[in-house]
């Protein structure tokens, strides 16, 4: 039997706009606290001017590597002014094969800044907590497959995985570099003017240019997980580092 | 005792009570009360991604065991889900291929189900996202229960007493279709956990693992082994595809291809969990290697390189170079992955 019963209904104020980033679906009462994001960021993988898609391989002198995934973690993100620093206390996963998440957004102060800086791996706090801290989906969640649970566990701040070929045979065998834990971390800084005013949103343009990864390494050293740091683990995430630009 | 009218005036003045500021008329249904199940997520577990549209109950849990369970959705009435997902094979089957109603072998290794609320994706080639998707196709299949048609199947169901009370109590309907049916099967999965195995309660510091099995986990979570990458804890799965090198390039079953038309997918497969993996023989998407001794030779050889070798076979063509002791000692590790309280556990039989 179904009866048509009044019901009452508590307003529950909040942010009732989608296009806002602290939108709250649960709120019914518009209270005016809306947030809207206007700091666009966004990774765009290069092969030196080309752009790069996942399978494609980079060539260099001692052979070519076709590249099957790059991840990497984006934290700290920090837009730094003369009088005071925004700190965005997020994080990102940035992934190769899924285009969706080169790109996000944050939301700062409107003001001016002299430059950005990231963190290119995690954080030690971020790389303290596991994936059961988080939701399976979340960017240090465990459906990312991301984390090494080991004796000094920690997160991979970077994944480059694919396949090798130095016999110029089309010879290709696979080939995996892992760069994991607290003293693998950057803070990359970009001088950059950015002028954040109401009602507009600017963006940042990195570019992630491949074909430096490969300088000085050593392509007969295996980059072993259960080590902490490596001078080839150093070297990779220096080149993964100097690699990255601002437009 | 309250009279019919007296019952509608009584909720009405109840909810009355609790209105703040406006009042919004709702379409109560005020026979259908299930018992909802809070869904209890297990020690260093991750919340997994529940429907929506599909939150557990007591009624459709208990509807979706007794359906796994009844051949009534084979087109002969005489197989069942159950008949190819053996609770103490960890819900998996004993044969390398199951064998449908018609005598027909499948190409498939039945699929464990194990901790199947967390997957991402379900079949070897991951062709369905959610559990309910992947409920509606094996009761058609040709090869499998071969049921004529839902609508037959769902008619059946309906020309049954118990079952007529059953989906009203679950899911508040008189017509049965297949999304009823596939919904209270995933709500069974959903609650067919795994988390009590030996390596757990070593994790909580109520067992301890034996010299072996301690070195077995070293080498099952380092490269010596390189099991750790697509067999991660606490599923024991990463949810993804990869090509094992099982078969060399001109052998390669499609796969993942099969899903996506990508040619970068073929020979690629879908990771299974390792919970339990002692009981889940035969291995492998077609189920041929008869045991884990024969995995674990497959891995130390290193399997075949091709396009599409995952990148994380790093040792093809050269192999892992384990010792026996080594193998032996992976092995036992990997029996500490066995849960017998989950493969005893009463709320999962008939």
């Amino acid at each position: 039997m179904v009866v048509i019963a009044v019901i009452s209904s508590c307003k529950n104020p909040g942010c009732t706009d989608p296009n806002a980033s602290n939108y709250n679906s649960d709120a019914d009462k518009e209270d005016n606290s809306c947030i809207y994001d206007n700091l666009n960021v966004q990774f765009n993988f290069k092969n030196n001017q080309e752009p790069f898609n996942r399978y494609d391989t980079i060539n260099f002198d001692e052979g070519s590597f076709r590249v099957e995934n790059i991840t990497f973690y984006i934290s700290d993100i920090t837009l730094n002014a003369v009088t005071d620093n925004f700190n965005a206390q997020d994080v990102h996963l940035v992934k190769l094969d899924e285009p969706s998440t080169m790109a996000f957004k944050v939301t700062a102060p409107n003001g001016n800044y002299e430059s950005v800086s990231f963190g290119l791996g995690l954080t030690p706090e971020l790389n303290g907590t596991t994936p059961s801290d988080y939701p399976t989906d979340h960017p240090l969640g465990l459906n990312q497959n991301t984390y090494w649970p080991m004796l000094s566990p920690s997160y991979i701040f970077v994944k480059i995985e694919g396949k090798m070929d130095t016999s110029q045979t089309s010879n290709f065998y696979p080939l995996t570099y892992h760069l994991a834990h607290e003293d693998l971390f950057r803070t990359l800084s970009f001088e950059k003017s950015i002028s954040l005013e109401e009602n507009s949103s600017s963006t940042l343009n990195f570019t992630i240019n491949l074909s430096e990864l490969f300088i000085n390494i050593d392509l007969s050293q295996e980059l072993a997980h259960e080590r902490t740091s490596s001078p080839l683990a150093n070297q990779i995430i220096t080149n993964f580092s100097n690699a990255i630009t601002l437009e | 005792m309250l009279s019919h009218w007296n019952k509608i005036a009584f909720l009405f003045c109840t909810l009355g009570l609790l209105s703040c500021e406006r009042d919004t008329p709702v379409v109560l249904p005020i026979d259908f009360n299930p018992s909802y199940v809070i869904f209890d997520v297990p020690n260093r577990f991750p919340q997994p991604n529940l429907p929506d549209d599909n939150p557990l109950t007591e009624e459709g849990i208990a509807l979706g065991k007794k359906l796994f369970y009844d051949p009534i959705l084979s087109g002969n009435n005489t197989l069942a889900c159950a008949d190819c997902h053996f609770q103490s094979k960890g819900f998996s089957d004993p044969l390398a291929v199951s064998i449908g109603i018609e005598g027909i072998a499948g190409t498939k290794n039945a699929s464990a189900i194990i901790n199947a609320a967390w997957n991402t994706s379900n079949f070897w080639d991951g062709r369905t996202i959610s559990l309910e998707e992947q409920a509606l196709g094996p009761v058609t299949s040709f090869i499998e229960l071969h049921s004529p048609s839902w609508s037959q199947v769902s008619q059946e169901l309906m020309d049954n007493n118990e079952y007529k009370s059953l989906f009203k109590q679950a899911f508040d309907t008189d017509v049965i279709d297949s999304s009823h049916v596939v919904k209270a099967i995933a709500q069974f999965e959903r609650i067919i956990i795994s988390s009590e195995s030996k390596f757990d309660k070593f994790l909580d510091y109520e067992a301890s693992l034996s010299p072996s099995e301690l070195r077995g986990k070293e080498i099952f979570n380092t490269e010596k082994g390189d099991c750790f990458h697509c067999h991660s804890y606490p599923l024991f799965t990463s949810n993804l595809f990869h090509n094992n090198g099982l078969d060399p390039e001109e052998l390669m079953d499609n796969g993942r291809y099969n899903v996506t038309n990508d040619p970068n997918d073929k020979g690629k497969f879908k990771s299974p969990t390792l919970r339990n993996v002692e009981l889940t023989a035969p291995y492998m998407h077609d189920g041929r290697f008869a045991t884990l001794e024969e995995v674990i030779e497959h891995y130390n050889f290193g399997g075949h390189n091709s396009s599409t070798i995952d990148p994380l076979m790093k040792k093809v063509g050269i192999g892992l170079g384990l010792t026996q002791q080594d193998k032996t000692d992976l092995l036992n590790f990997l029996k500490t992955l066995t849960d017998t309280a989950f493969i005893n556990n009463p709320d999962f039989r008939p």
